[in-house]
């Protein structure tokens, strides 16, 4: 997907959003690099330290999760653990923000301990037309209880569409792949309320 | 002039009788689910049925959703559902909040079943804790009782991710769960 067709329009009414969604554009170079369905490797995971101020957490259990669609079957695993039996491979959940927040980083926790199964993580945005731009963030690999990890810079605001996290069961689907949650690190902008009302 | 005032006078009108009927629903607690403001609970007693304890969240039986394929939902009316299975959806409260306590709303019409609800926090590495776990028997008629969290619980989403489970049994429906939390 082109996602500056998305941002163009916007530009061409207010010059200064333009100078921000150039800035941007890295970002979202990086959600165009794979399709829905593709399965490329990602750059390693890092290890983000814990709890730095200044940030908000927000997470979800991936027994929150649904199907693509209603062919999709699932069983519950533990913990708050689901792994798909058949069906539709792909589970979804959109993502909300505050509107301004600062999309950090998502952090998948998975299990997995099959030599050929494994679990996919994606972060995609949307804009409406049927295109959409993918951030893959990675797959588990077979060390039981793990989690796959992505800086992903975004800034929720008029130019970014729905945001969803996408995971997908790959391979022979049983309990020994398990999609268990997702963290999500956000910044919130303070904005200035003193000159809000324009009178600087 | 007297079109201008009117089109300022219609829309005043209107919210000013849409608030009184807001104040007037707003004293009556817990609030009545929709679509049974015909029937009457017996609602147990509990601390968040006094003034101004805290924020509480209110969430309907029919919006969460099962836990696995395998389970079988069905709606009955007002919210209410019934469930061969574990029925989840996210707690989601702002960061620090203290969970205090929940209400159970559950409607049995005496022919037997149970229904359970749980808060519960995953790690999400292989970690589960019920932070309150209540099963109720099979009782006649609408109830809601509140229970207590045996340790209070600050909400840390750095570390856990926390749910609402429930499970309405047999002819024992889920209606919805009530959290009273508070802010420091």
């Amino acid at each position: 997907m082109d996602f500056t067709t998305h941002i163009r329009p916007t530009c061409s009414r207010l010059l200064f959003l333009c100078a921000g969604s150039a800035l941007m554009l890295p970002a979202m170079s990086a959600l165009a690099a794979s399709d829905e369905t593709g399965f490329s490797t990602t750059e390693p995971a890092s290890m983000l330290p814990r709890g730095e101020s200044g940030y908000s957490y927000l997470r979800l259990s991936g027994s929150t999760f649904h199907p693509f669609d209603s062919t999709g079957e699932y069983s519950y695993r533990s913990s708050g653990c689901i792994y798909g039996t058949g069906g539709e491979y792909r589970f979804v959940r959109g993502l909300i923000l505050p509107e301004g927040a600062i999309l950090d980083s998502i952090r998948f926790f998975y299990y997995d301990n099959s030599s050929s199964a494994y679990l996919s993580a994606y972060f995609t945005t949307y804009d409406g037309s049927g295109n959409f731009a993918q951030t893959n963030i990675g797959n588990s690999s077979a060390d039981g209880y793990g989690f796959i990890e992505r800086r992903i810079n975004l800034k929720n605001d008029e130019n970014v569409g729905p945001m969803n996290l996408t995971v997908a069961f790959n391979g022979d689907r049983g309990s020994d792949v398990a999609f268990c949650g997702v963290r999500v690190r956000y910044t919130i902008e303070i904005s200035d309320v003193i000159f809000a009302n324009g009178f600087e | 002039m007297f079109r201008t005032l009117l089109t300022l006078a219609v829309p005043t009108l209107g919210l000013l009788l849409a608030g009184s009927a807001l104040a007037a629903e707003s004293g009556s607690y817990p609030p009545a689910l929709p679509g049974m403001s015909d029937i009457t609970f017996d609602h147990h007693p509990g601390p968040d049925l006094e003034a101004a304890i805290g924020p509480r969240l209110f969430i309907t039986a029919a919006a969460l959703h099962r836990r696995d394929t395998n389970t079988t939902v069905s709606y009955n009316r007002g919210g209410c559902v019934t469930s061969s299975g574990t029925l989840t959806t996210d707690l989601a409260l702002p960061a620090g909040a203290t969970i205090l306590g929940m209400r159970t709303f559950y409607f049995n019409d005496g022919s037997g079943g149970d229904v359970m609800s749980a808060i519960t926090r995953y790690t999400g590495q292989n970690a589960v804790t019920d932070l309150l776990s209540t099963s109720f028997p099979a009782g006649t008629g609408y109830t809601s009782v509140y229970n207590e969290l045996p340790i209070p619980e600050t909400v840390n989403e750095y570390d856990y991710a926390y749910v609402l489970n429930a499970r309405g049994s047999g002819s024992t429906q889920i209606c919805a769960m009530l959290v009273l939390y508070q802010m420091h």
